[in-house]
């Protein structure tokens, strides 16, 4: 038998979980993150616009650098959010 | 800690899950403590957090990773350095560990320390065969890929990458008489190491054998630095200048100061705008930048820089004396230079501008 170190450290970092996934948009407020990259918006509003017709309210953030995380104003709108929607443009 | 029924089993699960995908030294409890051997910080001390993961690098974390890039002890204090840099959340490393670019951080170590812990900065200084700059470039590599969770594909999105990605770090020359090493040029003594670091493309080698002037050498310089498939043609920023020993003593002899060559490149290194609108990433109707710092928007002879100012560009005598063979690297934009001054005993320090007073 051989003991050696774990390289990947001893302190690790709690791994987010995903929500549950509602049964009904209805009534949810709808977080859209648009990660600032080209056509994202394009096809975030156009996600946007279908969930809202299942009667979701709509807040949409985008970020000013795809290369950075999000602001914090960003986060914090989103934090008021049931569900969040975010995808990769380029 | 991790048992296995075997050594063979240890390193077929390390190969696997837990390396660069080059074979490496197991961390077994004796290794990693002779690594630490190497600093006198304590094996607790929290270096700092790895994104994307966001787990915490401690120095022993960061002992067991050089322990298997095959790192010396004498090597710990300037790995250690580096990274307190590259955690630094102005060097912006989730960003650069996810990125689709190829961007990873270039190492330049400048000063007497970069010798006494074995690193080299002649003869093929960015290539195979020096174990010191191959061992620090490789543990951050290793940190960043096991501690942050790096992992091609999955977290760490590069459509190609570089090979600059398994280790990128090179010695300055401090024997060519040229120039102040780089470590004076950011205010430390002729006595004083610092590591610097750059979110960087691979470099690109500037090859020039005929130029007896600076201003000949450093048009060829200019051309490598303003190319349009850098993101520094969309946006200026930092790049370096790995300057080949030859190189350096035709930009000396002619009585040029590194501030000269810097001064020199911001101007000539620069695309007209009418360039821009034929291809790279200049966005006409998002630009990064204001065009008006250099001139009319609506002029297509308007030349913009890639530099940001002169003192973006880093530069720093390096490599064999065999030829004139100097590198470019440029940029990643989301992220900033930012150096470490590093002592004997293997504490490190933030330069003094940034240092907060007691």
């Amino acid at each position: 038998m051989i003991v050696v170190h774990d390289p990947r450290g001893g302190r690790v970092a709690a791994s987010p979980t995903l929500a549950a996934r509602p049964p009904s948009l209805a009534g949810l407020r709808l977080g859209i993150l648009d990660n600032g990259k080209e056509k994202a918006d394009a096809l975030l509003r156009r996600t946007a616009e279908l969930l809202e017709r299942d009667g979701a309210s709509l807040t949409f953030a985008r970020k000013p650098s795809f290369s950075r995380v999000a602001p914090p104003e960003a986060i914090d709108a989103l934090k008021m959010c049931d569900i969040v929607v975010t995808g990769l443009g380029g | 800690m991790l048992e296995f029924s075997s050594e063979a089993a240890a390193y077929e699960a390390f190969v696997t899950q837990h390396s660069d995908g080059l074979p490496v030294v197991l961390p077994t409890p004796e290794r990693v403590e002779r690594m630490l051997t190497g600093t006198r910080e304590h094996p607790d001390d929290v270096v700092g957090l790895v994104y994307p993961s966001g787990n915490e690098a401690t120095v022993r974390d960061v002992a067991v990773n050089a322990v298997m890039a095959g790192a010396e002890p004498r090597q710990l204090r300037l790995i250690l350095a580096v990274l307190d840099a590259v955690l630094d959340e102005r060097f912006n490393i989730n960003g650069i560990q996810s990125t689709t670019h190829c961007a990873y951080p270039l190492v330049i170590v400048s000063g007497p320390l970069a010798f006494e812990s074995g690193l080299s900065a002649g003869n093929n200084v960015l290539g195979n065969g020096l174990r010191g700059n191959l061992s620090v470039g490789r543990a951050v590599r290793l940190v960043l890929t096991n501690v942050g969770g790096g992992r091609p594909g999955e977290t760490d999105m590069a459509v190609q990458g570089t090979s600059a990605k398994i280790s990128f770090c090179v010695a300055e020359r401090l024997d060519t008489g040229c120039f102040p090493s780089l470590a004076e040029r950011q205010g430390g003594d002729a006595s004083e190491t610092s590591v610097t670091i750059m979110a960087a493309d691979g470099p690109i080698t500037v090859s020039d054998h005929r130029s007896a002037t600076p201003e000949r050498l450093l048009t060829n310089v200019a051309d490598t630095l303003r190319h349009m498939g850098s993101l520094n043609a969309a946006a200026p920023g930092p790049a370096a200048l790995l300057l080949a020993p030859q190189h350096a003593r035709v930009i000396a002899r002619a009585g040029w100061t590194v501030a000269d060559i810097q001064r020199f490149l911001f101007e000539t290194a620069r695309n007209p705008l009418r360039r821009l609108h034929q291809g790279g990433e200049w966005d006409p109707v998002e630009p990064l930048y204001s065009i008006a710092r250099f001139g009319d928007a609506n002029d297509p002879d308007t030349l913009v820089p890639v530099l940001a100012t002169p003192e973006s560009l880093l530069v720093a005598v390096t490599g064999g004396d065999t030829g004139g063979f100097s590198a470019v690297v440029t940029s990643w934009p989301a992220s900033m230079v930012l150096h470490r001054f590093v002592a004997h005993d293997g504490s490190y320090s933030k330069p003094a501008r940034e240092r907060i007073p007691a």
